[in-house]
């Protein structure tokens, strides 16, 4: 994607060993460079602006209910139409990005720090440990993501933050499994048997050493995971085990508008697309950054 | 090979146990009474001692587990506190037509996904990669239940191509021989009724294909890019052999190799995206049982759903791996 020769810059581990400036800037110019990851940080920043501004972009109450208006079809007055309750479509779209964007980035950041710990505690002290730690990963991946979410929400009750948090236990294995095999590729190399043997404790070398420079796949990975995260936890509020009503998140408001696609469509159409743009955006930003920050995948 | 087996098995079986232990510790670790936590805080008294009864909550939790791991390995799972039913044949109802349309959706990614993965790989930068590219990544985007959605609307409401939902058309006797309804219409010997449960088949199994077509063509394509620049291709092509020889009869086997492990890992994925097809198109299937249960608050049959289609997973996943070693030596020598 990013133009740069794949022989002529070294791989991020090296590079990250030797003069770690070089790396993030080398990998920055190669993000400024891609044209689709660009596409997807543009969006992504939009979204953001939309959702940090949602009180001032959505042109109506995303919750006020006006029976007079319900059902109506797009047009100027109401661009994505309205809803069963004469709710505007549009307000809820742009109300339910702040809801469905802080629900990605808090299931992604929970799996993120549980995983990074596990897995570099795994990795670090191998063994009995290691052992433990990602047979238990094994057994958490058994589960259809799905199921164990629900069966989490099943048990913490519904609501907005048990899904968040059931969502970011799915994701735990996927950051563990990274995380090791990055810390097992760098912990064996000289600068970290350097910093050992000059008396630095554990969780010293782990964080100041190890940590910088296994951070380039944790990114690629939170990036990519913060659009499913955004899915999955539509997904749950869809079966109605997220966000409860009158609050607007694109699952719910999908929910509902299924019962109304045949006459309404625009009810679950634009909730949908709001979801696709959003994780399209992730994923284009997530495939660029993984070309960017790993030219051996060039 | 013998050896590979052992040692794969060997592998699987603490994953199982540790299954049915998180699970287990799941419901009986919630701070406080567990019964009343799950009962809900306005059950009557006698509702917190039914589920104190449904789950073995009365006795210790050493005891509850022996009891718990010997009730599964005989193959009980406990009574519906909803239906009163025995879980184990309700499960059997609706985890068939969950695995039916889990299937039918992997032969349509399959079907979809190599073809065009291939065809990406040998066609490189032209319009055939580039949409096979940009398909995969949009298939990934977008979430099956409003995949589903879209589908009723411009296919079954708009087209009328197909049925709007349902996992038959009402009034139609179908028989539950296998719980399978597109087998079990078969049985019938009426090729209309198997007609019907094959056409509300279908845009549910599309929906529940994309991503996996997704996965499955860029899979295709990657593996096939690798093995087109490898040194046998080359000795082959020296060789004199034509470009379609060179593809079919050297590249494609083993390019196909790495694809069979799309099928293991994607097995969770397809079940999860299962519950919410389902869901979209109101079929019988596990999905549906399992939301129902959680609405009743009837938790055995959470626990059995849930331990039951996560042993399914393990045990098809090394099934799977046992396949890709059979295919591939260089797996069971490594």
């Amino acid at each position: 994607m990013a133009g740069a020769s794949a022989t002529a810059v070294p791989s991020p581990v090296d590079a990250g060993a030797q003069a770690a400036p070089s790396l993030w800037v080398a990998a920055r110019r190669r993000f400024l460079r891609s044209a689709t990851g660009m596409l997807g940080a543009t969006l992504l920043v939009l979204f953001g602006l939309m959702a940090i501004f949602a009180g001032q972009v959505s042109p109506y109450d995303p919750i006020h209910q006006d029976f007079r208006i319900e059902r109506e079809a797009p047009s100027a007055t109401h661009l994505m139409g309205t809803d069963e309750f004469g709710r505007d479509v549009f307000s809820r779209v742009v109300w339910g990005a702040r809801v469905s964007l802080q629900a990605g980035g808090v299931a992604a950041s929970i799996a993120l720090v549980a995983g990074l710990f596990l897995g570099m505690t795994a990795a670090y002290y191998r063994g009995r440990t290691d052992g433990l730690v990602m047979r238990s990963m094994d057994v958490l991946l058994s589960f259809p993501y799905l199921l164990l979410a629900i069966g989490i929400v099943a048990i913490l009750g519904r609501g907005l933050l048990t899904a968040m948090i059931a969502i970011g236990i799915v994701y735990i294995p996927n950051y563990a499994r990274v995380v090791r095999g990055a810390v097992l590729s760098v912990g064996a190399r000289d600068f970290v048997e350097a910093a050992r043997a000059t008396g630095a404790r554990d969780r010293r070398v782990m964080w100041q050493h190890v940590l910088p420079n296994v951070l380039a796949p944790i990114i690629v990975q939170a990036t990519l995971n913060v659009g499913t995260a955004i899915i999955d936890t539509a997904g749950l509020s869809f079966l109605g085990l997220g966000t409860q009503p009158p609050t607007p998140d694109w699952g719910n408001m999908l929910s509902a508008g299924r019962s109304y696609i045949i006459d309404s469509p625009w009810i679950a159409t634009f909730p949908g697309l709001a979801i696709l743009a959003t994780v399209l955006a992730f994923n284009l930003v997530g495939d660029a950054l993984r070309d960017a920050l790993d030219p051996r995948l060039l | 090979m013998r050896g590979y087996i052992v040692r794969r098995i060997a592998y699987v079986l603490p994953v199982l146990l540790g299954v049915v232990t998180v699970v287990f510790l799941a419901l009986r670790l919630i701070p406080g009474d567990p019964a009343i936590a799950l009962a809900g805080e306005k059950a009557s008294a006698e509702q917190i001692e039914q589920m104190r009864e449904a789950l073995g909550l009365n006795r210790p939790l050493p005891v509850q587990y022996v009891e718990f791991i010997g009730r599964l390995a005989s193959g009980d799972l406990g009574r519906s506190i909803r239906t009163g039913g025995d879980i184990r044949q309700e499960l059997i109802e609706n985890f068939a037509p969950t695995i039916e349309l889990s299937i039918a959706a992997l032969l349509i990614a399959l079907a979809v996904g190599l073809p065009a993965g291939i065809l990406a790989a040998l066609r490189r930068r032209t319009p055939i990669e580039y949409g096979t590219m940009i398909g995969s990544l949009v298939g990934i985007s977008m979430p099956v239940f409003w995949i589903g959605l879209m589908l009723i609307y411009w296919l079954g409401a708009r087209a009328a191509w197909f049925p709007l939902s349902g996992t038959a058309s009402a009034g139609l006797d179908i028989p539950a021989r296998t719980h399978f309804y597109t087998i079990d219409g078969l049985l019938t010997g009426d090729f209309t009724v198997f007609g019907d449960v094959l056409w509300h088949l279908v845009l549910p199994a599309i929906t529940l294909s994309t991503i996996t077509m997704a996965i499955v063509s860029r899979m295709a394509r990657s593996s096939m890019l690798e093995v087109l620049g490898s040194d046998y291709l080359v000795t082959a092509r020296a060789k004199g052999l034509s470009a379609r020889t060179v593809v079919l009869r050297h590249a494609l086997k083993n390019a196909l190799i790495p694809v069979v492990t799309v099928i293991g890992l994607q097995l969770g994925a397809l079940l999860s995206g299962a519950v919410l097809t389902e869901t979209v198109f109101g079929r019988v299937g596990v999905g549906r049982y399992v939301l129902n249960a959680i609405t009743a608050r009837d938790y055995p049959v959470v626990q059995a759903t849930v331990i039951v289609v996560a042993l399914f997973v393990v045990v098809i996943s090394l099934v799977v791996d046992l396949v890709y070693a059979i295919l591939d030596p260089r797996i069971r020598y490594a």
